[in-house]
């Protein structure tokens, strides 16, 4: 028989249906430089409202990195740190720790705070498959991992990896490389 | 109840004698230290830490996250992310190991993460060597990164303890990395004096992140792109963190004595029966074992010759090495590394070394490098003796080669 250790209490935030009822309270915010209608920084922008304020974010180097975070302007209201290309398993798993640890230890606060990791297709297949896989054999630890594809919309940044072909590019797509 | 909590105060006030390896020895300084995170990945001779580390946690010891990650990229990757988080972490690795982790390793010290890892030196592939060679440790150098060379177990834990203290300081801010002779270090065993926690709880103060902590409490944004607009001014803090470690070192070296009542004289380099020497040789880590027997020996003969270990290798203390080395007539360093193509084809010590002496205004001694006991080979006492005589010569003003290979089968 399997044993499945507990996992620490999450957050119980209030679901919301529909994109329309999305809470007005911002934590993606202005001072990034993404296009309209962007596909990934949308996806960031709703999973941060989703998340809310106790939460940390983490994001592995990719086009959201590039363009959303330039030094001395940070368009995150969440406390965000920058991970390197294949490591957003590792990075979620490590802040997860950390806090479990400290938490435990009386050195923290206790209290439920998510831990998210962001990462485009570079980040979240090709290079960072390794510790996201490794990561999931750590049930123990609260942590999301989440990854955008940019494969199935016109991006035109061609700023990083995600915008050309990669691991997860479907057979019909068209890349600049 | 009471009698029970008596003798766990008594026992947390009492330091204790115990025959352990280095690598046991850096595993009681995480306790010691109340270490949260720890990660692991196996690689000899790293990999003794990992189990002495799992075993104490497994007793009931110690309590902290041990992870066993997939690999040494991820396992540094996680320690950093924890140490940003405000948790005190250790972790280590070897030889290739350790290079298979450098792009973590070039971004812990330009994040300010206080990561203390231990690197159990060994050769790098290929042809594969579990043997001691320092070019693993070496390798990062010039990032930002405080090495550290011991030679005993007493001393790798007590350097342990040391390097929490100076690296989590909140003007340094570093990482450190204590390098410990595969196989010489890592699996010998010594007697050492564990020191009692009340003494470690007085040493070494909690880990605060303080304003760079990454919490919801503290919403920053860590590691944007700064691009040619900003990286200049960030590394320039980076060099004056790294220009104030030198004297956080000796705070923490005083501190020690005072607390622990051990002392190491100077923290960055340890003299052996120099006050009459005429040449010395100079080394890092364990092979100052067999130096010192030749130097016993070959002083029995007249032969007037001492020992100066580097420990500190970052910082590298130049203008008290230059002083010291003023001393003497002539100097040969001994690198278990090597550095082709370098200046004079030496090693990376010799070139660091002459490096140190070229500006000073004091006397400029020769100075000879010579490679020896790459891949673990023993350092023997007719090699020092076979140095020394062509230190001699060098003294006398004699032509020496600049780089000499010594225990070479030729």
């Amino acid at each position: 028989m399997a044993t499945y250790t507990q996992i620490d209490p999450t957050q119980q935030l209030d679901p919301f249906k529909g994109v329309k009822k999305l809470p007005l309270e911002e934590f993606f915010t202005s001072g990034h430089r993404t296009c309209q209608g962007c596909e990934s920084s949308l996806v960031m922008k709703m999973m941060a409202k989703a998340a809310g304020p106790r939460t940390i974010v983490l994001g592995s180097t990719g086009c959201m990195y590039v363009a959303n975070t330039t030094y001395y302007s940070t368009s995150w209201v969440l406390p965000w740190m920058h991970t390197q290309l294949g490591s957003s398993g590792s990075a979620a798993l490590g802040a997860s720790a950390a806090l479990k640890a400290l938490m435990r230890k009386g050195k923290m606060k206790k209290e439920p705070i998510n831990v998210i990791a962001f990462c485009g297709d570079g980040g979240g297949a090709d290079m960072g498959v390794g510790a996201i896989s490794a990561t999931l054999t750590h049930p123990d630890y609260n942590c999301l991992i989440l990854c955008t594809t940019t494969n199935l919309t016109p991006i035109r940044t061609s700023s990083f990896r995600a915008a050309r072909r990669g691991g997860r590019t479907l057979p019909s797509v068209r890349r600049e490389t | 109840m009471a009698e029970a909590a008596t003798s766990v105060q008594e026992h947390k006030k009492t330091d204790e004698t115990a025959l352990i390896t280095g690598s046991e020895a850096i595993a009681v300084a995480c306790k010691l230290a109340d270490v949260d995170v720890i990660t692991a990945y196996p690689i000899r001779p790293y990999d003794t830490v990992m189990q002495y580390v799992a075993k104490l946690v497994a007793n009931g010891e110690m309590d902290c996250e041990y992870i066993v990650a997939e690999g040494e990229h991820s396992q540094f990757e996680i320690v950093k992310h924890a140490s940003a988080c405000g948790a005190r972490v250790f972790c280590g690795s070897s030889g290739v190991g350790w290079m298979y982790a450098m792009e973590a390793l070039t971004v812990t010290p330009a994040l300010r993460i206080p990561m203390i890892a231990m690197v159990g030196n060994r050769a790098l592939d290929d042809p594969g060597a579990f043997g001691v060679e320092h070019n693993d440790a070496l390798a990062v150098r010039d990032l930002g990164w405080q090495l550290v060379w011991v030679n005993s177990p007493q001393e790798a834990l007590d350097t342990a303890l040391i390097a929490y203290r100076v690296s989590e300081d909140r003007r340094i801010f570093l990482p450190c990395a204590i390098s410990c002779d595969g196989a010489f270090l890592t699996h010998s065993q010594a007697l050492v004096q564990i020191p009692a926690q009340e003494k470690v709880d007085a040493f070494l103060p909690r880990y605060n992140r303080a304003d760079l902590l990454l919490h919801p409490d503290n919403p920053i944004t860590v590691a944007p792109q700064g691009n040619e607009d900003w990286v200049m001014e960030i590394r320039r803090q980076n060099f004056a963190a790294m220009e104030r470690t030198a004297g956080v070192i000796r705070e923490a070296y005083a501190d020690f004595e005072r607390i622990f009542g051990r002392p190491y004289g100077n923290p960055f380099f340890e003299e052996y029966k120099t006050e009459d020497a005429d040449i010395v040789l100079m080394g890092m880590g364990t092979l100052s074992t067999p130096v010192r027997v030749a130097i016993r020996q070959m002083r029995e003969k007249g032969k007037k010759v001492g020992l100066v270990r580097m420990r500190w290798f970052r910082p590298f203390a130049a203008e008290e090495l230059a002083n010291c080395l003023s001393r003497f007539s002539a100097v040969g360093v001994i690198d278990r590394d090597y550095s082709f193509g370098s200046p004079y084809m030496g090693g990376v010590l010799a070139g660091e070394v002459r490096n140190a002496l070229y500006p000073s205004p004091g006397r400029k001694p020769p100075v000879l490098g010579f490679i020896c006991g790459l891949g673990g080979r023993e350092v023997t006492v007719p090699d020092v003796e076979k140095m020394v005589e062509s230190v001699y010569r060098a003294a006398e003003g004699k032509s020496q080669p600049l780089t000499q290979w010594v225990g070479l089968r030729e």
